[in-house]
């Protein structure tokens, strides 16, 4: 599995694209952590802190979107032949790039707070006029949901490139799956507090209590869940598939 | 001793059947060519001998193994595919790279193998910028990566100019020959296939129609004798145990050799206008054997 790793690694650094999103990513949180800290400046510190360092919805996207393009556009390349002819087994290969696209997202979602304090610094200068409210394990807090929700999403994402074997239908799809689908099902009562994008609501912003909503605790399994379950259908469809097809 | 063997092996689709219980081998240092019209079925089977399509009957084995079963599939079998298998937003360091590290290969093999293939002077070049036949270099490059004992070659010499169709030539019979190598090829150069292969299997509509060696086209043993009588010369051959058939105004004899032939027309009192060995190109029985069979 270590050879898939460092092989899936080499893959993912050696495209623009990749940077390009993960560049995207990080002004992402910056414009979150603007958005927070200026649209809210009339409410308590305590408040401009948690809009400040919650997580971007606009990040969940691009990292599908990184998700999706790691996997999918190899088989747009013919590339996933180079990839099956060294790796027979696809399990592992799918596995590898589910891993590689979950930590590049979750380094971005870490780099979340530390971005966001940077940002709140330049507005109104460090610790200056109690422009920032948050202690250590707060700020812990925030930016572990953050990190796990963009990794879950960029694990999505590889499961729906996979199974597109395409960028463009694999990026409609996602939008489609889970930003029009599961926000809809989001509504039938009995589906709210399992849906994806409660889920990601409650990991991206822990204090959010709108809405029917799972705990945090529970956000992070039904994350978890959803994601080995996504990436079992995907090997199990892969392993039956032709490539070329 | 046979490396490549395909048994029985079938591929259907929804409307048309691809491969139909095609049964053929490919043997230890040799080098074996695959032949056959477009739509024959030889990617198809190309594709099913690399695990990459899974067959709906028969089998495909390596070294005695379905390809998903081997232990380091890069180090026992290296494969290049037409057009090649990159994505055109990496360079070929970072291509073969990846390749190295599935593989657990060291990553020094890189430059050996573009060295070896002659595109040392451009590992950093995206692949999208490459011509085809650097882009078949850097197939023949991957594929050669772990040193594999097998290569399976999908249309090698499309765009390689003739200084490069020479050296393919060149070193897939030294690694069969020198080497011991199992190479497996298919083209339509036939002209070079003959030039480059020991043995061929021809398909058709997903059917094997001939399976032989590249020395049986020297005529197939047979040799060809021309005199002014011919009727006289064909009953001297007979009588010497030979079969003769006659085509073209000349007299195809088999069953002895030409130095034969000589002796039993100069028995016979014989005058000779033209005595030589039979030469059948590879076009011709590829033509004779697939007329009418193309999809």
């Amino acid at each position: 599995m270590g050879r898939q790793l460092k092989a899936e690694w080499i893959k993912a650094k050696s495209l623009r694209s990749t940077w390009i999103l993960l560049g995207l990513a990080l002004l992402g949180i910056v414009a979150e952590a603007v958005t927070g800290v200026v649209s809210f400046r009339h409410e308590t510190p305590r408040i401009q802190t948690l809009n400040a360092i919650s997580g971007s919805s606009l990040d969940l996207v691009l990292l599908t979107i990184l998700g999706v393009m790691l996997a999918a556009s190899e088989y747009g390349s013919k590339a996933i032949i180079s990839t099956y002819t060294a790796t027979a087994d696809r399990a592992r290969v799918i596995a590898a790039k589910s891993i590689v696209a979950a930590l590049l997202a979750a380094a971005v979602g870490a780099l979340s707070v530390p971005l966001a304090r940077v940002v709140a610094a330049i507005l109104f200068g460090f610790g200056v006029d109690g422009h920032w409210d948050a202690g250590l394990g707060q700020a812990i807090h925030y930016g572990y949901g953050t990190a796990l929700a963009y990794a879950g999403f960029a694990v999505i994402g590889v499961v729906i490139g996979t199974v597109a074997r395409s960028v463009g239908i694999g990026v409609g799809a996602a939008f489609v799956v889970i930003f029009i689908l599961d926000s809809m099902l989001a509504n039938v009562s009995f589906y709210a507090e399992y849906a994806l994008t409660a889920t990601s609501t409650v990991l991206l912003d822990p204090d959010n209590s709108t809405g029917r909503l799972p705990g945090f605790g529970g956000a992070v399994a039904l994350l978890l869940i959803y994601t080995g379950v996504l990436v079992a259908v995907a090997i199990a469809v892969e392993r039956h598939r032709d490539v070329g097809d | 001793m046979a490396v490549i063997q395909v048994e029985e092996l079938t591929k259907e689709y929804r409307h048309f059947t691809a491969v139909k219980r095609l049964s053929f081998v490919a043997e230890a240092g040799k080098v074996t060519g695959f032949l056959g019209p477009n739509g024959a079925g030889k990617t198809t089977t190309i594709s099913m001998i690399l695990g990459l399509a899974e067959p709906n009957g028969g089998q495909a084995l390596v070294a005695g193994k379905p390809f998903r079963e081997l232990e380091d599939p890069a180090t026992a079998v290296g494969a290049v595919l037409a057009g090649g298998a990159f994505h055109d937003g990496r360079s070929a360091r970072a291509s073969l790279l990846a390749t190295c590290a599935a593989a657990g290969l060291p990553a020094s093999r890189v430059g050996e193998v573009l060295e070896l293939t002659g595109i040392a002077d451009v590992p950093d070049r995206r692949v999208g910028k490459f011509s085809l036949g650097m882009r078949q270099r850097l197939s023949l490059a991957q594929a050669l990566l772990g040193d594999p004992q097998v290569l399976i070659l999908d249309e090698p010499t499309n765009g390689l100019d003739p200084e490069g169709i020479i050296w393919l030539r060149q070193t897939l019979r030294g690694l069969a020959h020198e080497q011991g190598k199992t190479i497996f090829v298919s083209s339509h150069i036939l002209a070079e296939m003959q030039e480059t292969v020991d043995a061929v299997v021809v398909i058709a509509e997903g059917q094997l129609v001939s399976e032989f060696g590249v020395d049986e086209l020297a005529g197939g043993g047979s040799v060809l004798a021309r005199a002014d009588d011919q009727t006289a010369l064909a009953a001297a051959l007979q009588a010497a145990g030979a079969e003769v058939t006659a085509s073209d105004g000349e007299l195809r004899v088999a069953g002895l050799d030409a130095a034969a032939v000589g002796e039993a027309a100069l028995r016979a009192g014989i005058a000779l206008s033209e005595l030589k060995v039979a030469e059948e190109d590879l076009e011709a029985r590829y033509m004779e054997l697939t007329a009418g069979k193309g999809r």
